[in-house]
């Protein structure tokens, strides 16, 4: 059981996120779209960042991205992924991706992506 | 059945896509059967539209895209730009050939998915056709 010591919601036009901070990850629930691409890709990229750096600032183990909202996310949606797993590689961090439908878990077994980044 | 057939142009802006995809999800949605099919062309045609924007048109809000489809006993969506069309070694690239080394490079997987999640796509000299049997 992790120790849930903070929870906030992240506000922008239309993505929104969830943050929960755990005693050894942090857990981000996209929250109010339903994808991740091109259209919206920018505003996600920002909201994301600042997590993103917080982890590699610290010694936690992983970054949990909770699709359970995201049913569609297209190869630009891909690239940030693979940039953030990339990111995260580097300080021996892991990034995974939690609660995806069947749909978006196609898309990451055909590009192979369900290789590398943890999928449950 | 009757055939529907109907275009849409856009500049050459991102911002733009939806728009796309709310007049697409009004006037064939409904057809679909299957919600996977449906989510397949969607997939299809936002990578297509993408690459005209992105690649055929160069991000230029002066050229348009234009987008056509025809939907009879399958549907037809034809996306084209005002480019020189897809390199031939792209109209190659395919998921089966995705190596190790690939596997983290950030670009051309738009073109994979497509012919990946359609049932036919067709390069021509400045569009894209996608082909899917909906029913």
């Amino acid at each position: 059981m992790y120790n849930y010591y903070s929870y906030r919601v992240v506000r922008s036009l239309m993505m929104n996120l969830n943050i929960k901070k755990l005693s050894s990850k942090i857990q981000i629930i996209f929250i109010d779209d339903d994808r991740i691409d091109v259209t919206n890709l920018k505003e996600v990229q920002v909201l994301l960042s600042p997590y993103v750096q917080e982890i590699q600032d610290s010694t936690l183990d992983e970054l949990e991205l909770d699709f359970t909202s995201i049913n569609f996310i297209d190869s630009s949606g891909l690239a940030m992924i693979i940039n953030i797993y990339k990111t995260l590689l580097a300080k021996n961090q892991n990034l995974s991706i939690v609660n995806s439908g069947s749909f978006v878990q196609e898309i990451f077994n055909v590009t192979k992506l369900d290789t590398f980044i943890k999928l449950r | 059945m009757k055939k529907f057939t109907s275009e849409m142009s856009i500049s050459s802006n991102l911002n733009n896509i939806r728009n796309v995809m709310q007049w697409i999800e009004t006037e064939i949605k409904s057809y679909f059967k299957s919600e996977k099919k449906y989510q397949s062309i969607i997939l299809g045609l936002q990578e297509a539209i993408t690459n005209a924007i992105v690649h055929g048109n160069k991000s230029d809000e002066k050229k348009f895209v234009n987008i056509s489809y025809c939907l009879n006993e399958k549907l037809m969506i034809t996306i084209e730009d005002e480019g020189n069309g897809v390199l031939e070694k792209n109209q190659d690239l395919d998921v089966s050939k995705i190596s190790k080394e690939d596997v983290f490079k950030e670009s051309k997987r738009g073109i994979m998915l497509m012919k990946h999640f359609c049932d036919e796509v067709v390069f021509n000299k400045n569009s894209i056709t996608l082909v899917m049997l909906y029913k």
